[in-house]
């Protein structure tokens, strides 16, 4: 049974490009670029030296004293967004009932640097030197598991692992929950974020050969563009409340960001097999599941892979579902691709589109190829209503995925 | 080590895996429950306590009602190290004193082999079944003979259950155990000797304790002296039931 709409009331972010919604925002149309040259350790003898990372915020200061030494960096960022978004959509989940709330995160690698840690204390010094909190800190759950804690949200909860792809599949399962998906739930926390900004998660990474291997940020990632070199690896993400719409009394309209109309996925066949990618299927069947025309499609958030064939790939599917003249974004080349946070972070962008009819550029060191044959939105921030927006993504190993936004138009009132 | 011992890294330890503020009032003898810890942050705890003293320990010695105090002084005892809180009068048990403050000796003479005797009496494990006032025995470690444990009482009239860490000292062919309280609670000590003597067949078990209370203590020095005698008087009968239905049992068992 489909109950209401599910709307985007809160953002809690934390990016490379800025902590904070205004200050993302605010950077995000200026088309800023967060990437550098990796400093947390020495990346020198790595095939990729450069990484957005997050400097304005040491998210082990913001968190109770108790979880820091049992929570990698990835579940701190989330903690801190996480109230960001509720403070952001003026909810005390205290005044929940605790079935009311759940959590459902969106993580790619789980807790890399804390995991690399006890590795290595492992290999070094013998498994008695392996902490308790390896156990909880470095799998997929935890951040889901520490932020159902924090809050005290116990309802159907769960975790996403399907690479960048993985955002937008946790938030369409939150949009699932609120509409009728269970009796009980009225409110999500989802999202997610990532942090895998350490040697084991570098290698890991290398390992699928879609890094840049240049040492010069301002050409590390440059999607669609004729000197497109892979991508370099981010952290953060953004945390977003779900809810669905009208059932808070008072006050939760004015908060409303957007409405979440649906997602579909697929998954490709394997490399080798000569047939075709299901990323144009995925396209097509969002756009069914959420009952809007590809015509009344305003704008594209690019999942934006960074390396000829993959942004080839996209681009026809982009065509061939919508045509050429759809704009088309992709404001992750200042952030890098930030995995399990990724594709929420794009949706937390096209969310603050949407409330400001504003559509955030490629950063200006990026030049689009014309002959990918789409509208790529490059120098200025377009002004523009945006009524549905898409936004894509595609997760290492042959994930896609495709989600479709609208601006929230609040329910008549019968008098 | 020295006389607070390993208090210091116990705290040091809280604060780092469990984020506790070490440098609050009174933390030394806040029990890790009310310092917020749980299960899991005991177990980091012990681990890192394991990797900094180089010494395996017992997942035992870090329990909710633990006090960062109560932990240090059970690894000191481990370590082999001073009891901060013992007694400075070192005792010799094997010739106590004739002006110790308090002493009790109390005996009960068992119907059954010594050797059986020696082996229920000294079964730390079975102490819940053997004894009516224990509700729990956690070996914290072991020696060779000696072992560091932590008794845990049923509840008393008020509901209050008494927890202390103490370590024994077994010597078989002297037939004796002594033993000691390192967490030693309202005493200012408390020091046991166990003997045991073949008589008429059976074994004569004889229990003598040493100690002094504390001038705070809400029970006085001849209360607890007659406490112990009668509580003594209660168990060494229990015990000897059940040790002589045992050993009719062996008995029996053997001669079919």
């Amino acid at each position: 049974m489909k109950t209401d709409t599910a709307v985007i009331t809160g953002l809690g972010i934390v990016a490379p490009t800025g902590v904070g919604v205004e200050d993302y925002w605010d950077a995000t149309l200026r088309g800023r670029t967060a990437l550098s040259r990796i400093s947390r350790f020495d990346a020198s003898g790595y095939r990729t030296q450069v990484a957005g990372t997050i400097t304005g915020l040491d998210p082990a200061t913001q968190v109770a004293p108790a979880l820091v030494p049992q929570t990698d960096r990835w579940t701190q960022l989330a903690l801190v967004a996480g109230q960001l978004a509720l403070d952001d959509a003026g909810l005390d989940p205290t005044r929940l009932d605790e079935f009311a709330g759940a959590v459902v995160t969106s993580s790619s690698s789980g807790g890399t640097e804390f995991g690399q840690h006890e590795m290595t204390r492992l290999y070094q010094k013998g498994p008695g030197h392996v902490g308790a909190y390896q156990s909880i800190a470095w799998f997929y759950a935890a951040t889901t598991g520490q932020l159902s804690i924090r809050h005290g949200m116990r309802g159907a909860s769960g975790v996403i692992a399907a690479e960048q792809a993985g955002g937008l599949i946790a938030i369409d399962r939150a949009r699932h929950l609120v509409t009728g998906g269970d009796p009980e739930v009225r409110v999500v926390v989802t999202g997610g974020t990532d942090s895998a900004m350490c040697p084991y998660a570098l290698v890991a990474e290398q390992s699928g050969g879609r890094l840049t291997a240049t040492p010069h940020p301002e050409v590390a990632y440059h999607p669609f563009a004729a000197d497109s070199r892979g991508h370099v690896p981010g952290e953060g993400g953004a945390i977003i409340i779900i809810e669905q719409d009208g059932w808070r009394p008072a006050g939760s309209a004015d908060r409303t960001y957007a409405a979440v109309l649906g997602a579909a996925w697929t998954f490709d066949p394997p490399p080798g097999t000569g047939r075709p990618s299901t990323y144009e299927r995925a396209i097509r069947d969002a756009l069914d599941v959420a009952d809007v025309p590809a015509g009344e499609i305003d704008a594209i958030w690019a999942d934006a892979a960074g390396s000829p064939q993959l942004d080839h790939t996209e681009a026809t599917a982009i065509r061939a579902v919508f045509g050429t003249q759809v704009p088309v974004t992709a404001p992750k080349a200042g952030t890098g691709r930030l995995y399990g946070g990724g594709a929420s972070l794009d949706v937390a962008c096209a969310a603050l589109a949407i409330r400001d009819g504003a559509l955030p550029p490629f950063p200006p060191t990026v030049r689009p190829l014309e002959s990918h044959g789409l509208d790529f939105v490059t120098g200025q921030a377009r002004t523009q209503p945006l009524d549905h927006v898409m936004v894509l993504a595609r997760g290492y190993g042959g994930f896609n995925a495709a989600m479709v936004l609208a601006s929230y138009q609040p329910p008549t009132r019968t008098v | 080590m020295a006389a607070t011992g390993t208090e210091p890294l116990v705290l040091q330890l809280l604060a780092s895996c469990a984020g506790v503020n070490v440098t609050a009032d009174g933390v030394a003898d806040t029990t890790l429950d009310d310092l917020g810890l749980d299960s899991l942050a005991r177990l980091e705890v012990v681990t890192r306590l394991q990797n900094e003293l180089g010494q395996p320990l017992s997942d035992d010695l870090v329990q909710g009602t633990d006090t960062p105090r109560s932990i240090a002084t059970s690894i000191n005892a481990i370590l082999g190290g001073p009891d901060p809180q013992a007694s400075s009068e070192d005792l010799d048990l094997d010739q106590p004193p004739e002006n110790q403050p308090a002493t009790t000796d109390v005996e009960v003479h068992i119907h059954a082999p010594l050797a059986l005797t020696w082996k229920l009496t000294n079964d730390l494990q079975g102490w819940p079944d053997l004894f009516s006032e224990y509700a729990a025995v956690d070996i914290l470690q072991t020696d060779g003979p000696t072992t560091t444990f932590r008794l845990t009482t049923k509840p008393d009239e008020s509901g209050q259950q008494w927890k202390w860490v103490s370590q024994r000292t077994t010597d078989r062919g002297q037939q004796s155990v002594t033993a000691r309280r390192l967490e030693p609670g309202w005493f200012e000590y408390m020091h046991l000797r166990w003997d045991y003597t073949e008589v008429d067949g059976g074994t004569l078990l004889r229990w003598r304790q040493w100690f002094r209370m504390r001038s705070d203590s809400p029970v006085d020095q001849d209360t607890m002296t007659t406490n112990i005698t009668r509580g003594s008087h209660v168990q060494q009968n229990r015990i000897k039931t059940i040790v002589e239905a045992l050993a009719a049992t062996t008995a029996s068992t053997s001669v079919a």
